[in-house]
């Protein structure tokens, strides 16, 4: 008895503890990497992540690659005249010395024809190609943004609590 | 004479002030002072529209509760998830003030690719509470014609240059599935008498869309 609830905890604290990986190269690192989960019915996922470049010079990713994916894209979210847009971006540079973010809002990997979305917990291997040719890949934990508020206790159906992310499938 | 004039002509200026304060006073009598959104002059009571399956959804849909309402489109990979997951931790404030949360309501501009099933799963991944249409773009614009929403179809063409067109438009074949639609992100707030009252502009904080709900 103790010894099952023993690793249920053991089990427990490694799923909360959501893995973080990082992806490091002579001159340049990616960290912080995570893909957002998305509904299952929809039909494309978001990756983020933080790019430090140790170099002296800057690094241009002109292509991405994700496990998974038909198809990916850098991309870069904005606003015009009040309105949301998004624009595939043909190459992103990262300037010398710097540390830079793909985040919500603003520029991320855009991930399409999925074979199935990406389920909280699981992993994307993510590869960018590099203006000089070379290659860094990355793992990316896939996580909600926040779990699902309840808002009506009383109406509260445990049978419906939030278990279909703890799916390892 | 110019003296009296004079006058006459503060006072209409002056009446006519204290008469707009008062009919929007009377327009709006159910508004608190909002922080962060911006409260519409005149209400703007929506029009009769049937979406969802079966006719699921009538202008009943924002009666007699708040709702919070949302455009945008299931193939949008930042913009709509943000918001969505956004809008779960307004929910979550709301739940721990002990407040009622206004409904969520996310609709859909492209009928074209997303269906009503869809959506319903789609914005309950983000909170169980969620409601998630669309209809015939017919009926969808009336609705977007009373919040001044502008959505368009987007894609790349031969030329490696952005398109925009009106959603009706006719797109080339090999972009059919795979076009983006550029929208207007605000979030707007409707009464219980299904009338548009205020709006929320982006970037959307959770905590400062809650602060202003907190107040209703």
């Amino acid at each position: 008895m103790q010894k099952s609830l023993i690793t249920t905890l053991i089990a427990t604290a490694i799923f909360s503890a959501a893995p973080t990986f990082a992806a490091e190269k002579a001159n340049m690192m990616i960290m912080d990497a995570w893909v957002r989960a998305a509904p299952p019915s929809a039909k494309v996922q978001a990756a983020f992540f933080t790019v430090m470049n140790h170099s002296n010079k800057p690094i241009v990713l002109t292509d991405v690659e994700a496990q998974g994916f038909g198809r990916s894209e850098l991309h870069l979210s904005g606003k015009k005249d009040g309105v949301m847009t998004m624009q595939k971006q043909q190459q992103i540079t990262i300037p010398a010395n710097t540390i830079f973010q793909f985040k919500p809002g603003g520029y991320h990997v855009m991930l399409l024809e999925p074979n199935k979305i990406a389920a909280s917990g699981e992993v994307v291997n993510v590869s960018f190609t590099l203006l000089n040719g070379e290659k860094i890949s990355a793992k990316m934990s896939v996580k909600r943004d926040n779990s699902k508020a309840k808002m009506d206790h009383s109406k509260m159906d445990h049978s419906k609590m939030d278990h279909a992310n703890m799916k390892h499938n | 004479m110019k003296k009296s004039k004079a006058i006459i002509a503060a006072g209409i200026i002056g009446l006519s002030a204290l008469g707009a304060m008062v009919a929007n006073h009377m327009q709006q009598p159910s508004l608190p002072t909002f922080t962060t959104a911006y409260a519409q002059p005149q209400q703007v009571t929506l029009p009769d529209v049937v979406l969802g399956n079966n006719q699921q959804y009538t202008s009943t849909l924002f009666k007699d509760k708040w709702s919070l309402v949302f455009f945008g489109y299931a193939s949008c990979p930042d913009v709509c998830p943000t918001e969505l997951y956004n809008l779960n931790n307004v929910a979550s404030i709301m739940t721990e003030a002990g407040k009622t949360m206004p409904q969520v309501v996310f609709i859909s501009v492209d009928p074209q690719r997303d269906s009503n099933d869809m959506l319903t799963s789609y914005a309950q991944f983000y909170n169980d509470e969620f409601i998630g249409i669309t209809g015939d773009s017919s009926e969808i614009d009336k609705l977007v014609a009373s919040f001044g929403v502008i959505y368009q179809k987007t894609f790349l063409a031969n030329n490696g240059q952005y398109v925009s067109v009106p959603y009706s438009s006719p797109i080339p074949e090999e972009q059919r599935e795979s076009y983006l639609i550029n929208h207007s992100s605000r979030l707007y707030l409707v009464n219980p008498e299904g009338q548009y009252v205020a709006a929320f502009a982006p970037p959307h904080s959770a905590k400062k869309i809650a602060e202003d709900l907190l107040k209703l």
